[in-house]
C-alpha cells in the first residue's frame, strides 16, 4: 500500500494534468470554430472551379494543356499534411501511416517516390524511416495564409511541368466532423476533371457553342494553376480543422480518464487514512489494557 | 435565372435575377436570360445584379475570377477572389490604399507590362474599383 503522502501528491499532479488537458479542449475547441467555418465556406467555392473545370476539358485533348496531360507514372510526388503540435490524437499517426503504406505499395512499378511534409510532426515521423524527403514546410501551420498555399501550389506546378515528377498526390484529414476525420489520398496533377465531386446539373450537356474569352486556351491558362493553389488551400483548411477536432476529442477523452484516476486515488487514499487511523486506536486500546493488568 | 456569386469566403449571392453586368478582363457584359453558354475571365470592378425588371440592382465589387452561363442561359456561376457589397466598402480605407497604390505605381522602375508592374496596376484598380462601388469616387 502506498503512503498517504505519496497518494496526495499523485492526486495533486493528476488534478493539474486534468486542468491542463480541460484548458487545452477548451483552446482547441475554440480554434474549431474558426477552422470549420473556413474550410465549409472554402469548399462550395473549391468545388466550383473544379467544375468549371470539368466542363472546360469536355471536348479537349488530354494533351490540350500540360496540367491536364497523363505521363507515365514513373517520378512522384506526395505531399503530406500533418500538424506542428501533437496531443490530438490519432491525426498525425493516421495520415503518416497511410501515406507510408502507399509509398511502399507504389514503390515498385515507380522509379521514384518522394515526399513533400508540412508540418513538424510529419517531418518527425517520416525522417527515421527509409523514404526520400524533399521539401519540408514548418511555417505554415496553424493559421494556413493563401499566399502559403499559392507558394505550395506553384511549386507543385512548376516541379511538375519541369518533368521532375509524373504525379502529384495529397495526403491529408478529411474533415467529417468534431469527432471523425477521414484520410485521404488525391490526385493533385495531372489535374483529372472526373476526380473530383462534380455536381451533374451542372455537367449535363456540354454545349459545344460555348463562347470564350479571351479564348478556350487563355481561361484554361489561368484556372488550372488557380486550381491547384486552391486544392491545396482547401486541403489545408480540412487538415486544420481535423486537427483541431481531433485533440479536442483527445483533450476531452483525457479529462474524463483523469477524472475517473482522480476517484480512484481518493478512494484509495481513504482507505489508507481509515486503516492508519484503526491501526492508531488499536494500539492504544492495548496499551490501555496493558495498564490495567 | 439562376446566379451565384461563390468567393472562397463562402456564398456570397445566391438567387434569380433578370440581369447581369458585370465588369471583365476586356471590358464589360451584359447577360440576360437566355444568353448563349459562355466562360468569360472577370476584370477588377462592379457586377450588378439586377433581380427585378425595373428595380435597382445589388452591385458587388468583383476582383478577379470567372463567370460562367450554362444550361444555355438559365444559369450564371461568378467563381471570384472577393466579393464585397458598397455597405462592406470601407471608403477611408479604399481612399488611403488608392494613394498608396498610386505612389508605389508612379514610382516603380518595372517595365510597364511586366508581372510585377500588373501587380502594381491591379492595386490600383481594385482601390478604384472600391471607391466607385461604394458610391464615393
Amino acid at each position: 500500500m502506498p503512503s498517504l503522502k505519496s497518494l496526495r501528491t499523485r492526486i495533486g499532479s493528476v488534478t493539474n494534468t486534468r486542468k491542463i488537458t480541460r484548458a487545452m479542449k477548451l483552446v482547441a475547441a475554440a480554434k474549431l470554430r474558426r477552422a470549420q467555418e473556413n474550410i465549409v465556406q472554402m469548399r462550395p467555392y473549391a468545388y466550383r472551379i473544379g467544375d468549371m473545370i470539368a466542363e472546360l476539358a469536355v471536348g479537349q485533348d488530354a494533351d490540350a494543356h500540360p496540367l491536364l496531360a497523363d505521363r507515365e507514372p514513373k517520378r512522384t510526388l506526395v505531399l503530406v499534411l500533418t500538424s506542428d503540435r501533437g496531443l490530438a490524437g490519432a491525426f498525425n499517426a493516421n495520415v503518416c501511416k497511410a501515406t507510408a503504406a502507399w509509398v511502399t505499395d507504389h514503390a515498385d512499378s515507380r522509379d521514384h517516390v518522394e515526399l513533400h511534409i508540412v508540418g513538424k510532426k510529419g517531418r518527425d515521423y517520416f525522417k527515421r524511416r527509409d523514404v526520400n524527403i524533399g521539401k519540408i514546410h514548418t511555417d505554415v501551420l496553424p493559421d494556413v495564409q493563401w499566399d502559403d498555399a499559392g507558394r505550395i501550389g506553384r511549386d507543385l506546378v512548376a516541379a511538375y511541368v519541369d518533368g521532375q515528377f509524373d504525379e502529384v498526390f495529397v495526403a491529408y484529414n478529411q474533415f467529417k466532423s468534431a469527432i471523425q476525420q477521414d484520410v485521404k489520398l488525391e490526385r493533385l496533377l495531372p489535374v483529372h476533371p472526373q476526380d473530383h465531386d462534380v455536381d451533374d446539373s451542372v455537367l449535363a450537356p456540354p454545349s459545344s457553342d460555348t463562347l470564350f474569352e479571351p479564348s478556350q486556351g487563355e481561361v484554361l491558362d489561368a484556372l488550372l494553376p488557380r486550381h491547384v493553389d486552391v486544392q491545396v488551400m482547401r486541403c489545408l483548411f480540412e487538415s486544420v480543422a481535423s486537427e483541431m477536432g481531433a485533440r479536442m476529442t483527445a483533450m476531452e477523452n483525457a479529462t474524463t480518464n483523469a477524472g475517473d484516476l482522480i476517484k480512484k486515488l481518493t478512494l484509495q487514499y481513504n482507505r489508507a487514512r481509515q486503516a492508519a487511523i484503526t491501526t492508531e486506536l488499536t494500539e492504544i486500546v492495548s496499551g490501555a489494557e496493558s495498564l490495567k493488568g | 435565372m439562376q446566379v451565384e456569386i461563390v468567393t472562397p469566403a463562402g456564398e456570397k449571392y445566391s438567387g434569380e435575377a433578370v440581369a447581369i453586368r458585370a465588369a471583365t478582363a476586356s471590358g464589360e457584359v451584359g447577360i440576360l436570360p437566355g444568353h448563349r453558354d459562355m466562360m468569360t475571365a472577370l476584370g477588377t470592378g462592379g457586377c450588378h445584379v439586377q433581380t427585378e425588371a425595373h428595380g435597382e440592382p445589388t452591385t458587388f465589387l468583383v476582383d478577379q475570377g470567372y463567370l460562367q452561363v450554362s444550361q444555355r442561359g438559365a444559369k450564371v456561376i461568378i467563381v471570384t477572389e472577393r466579393a464585397q457589397t458598397p455597405d462592406e466598402i470601407d471608403v477611408e480605407a479604399a481612399r488611403a490604399d488608392l494613394a498608396a497604390a498610386k505612389g508605389e505605381l508612379d514610382g516603380s522602375k518595372e517595365a510597364v507590362g511586366s508581372e510585377a508592374w500588373k501587380v502594381k496596376r491591379h492595386a490600383v484598380a481594385l482601390a478604384e474599383a472600391r471607391l466607385s462601388v461604394a458610391g464615393a469616387s
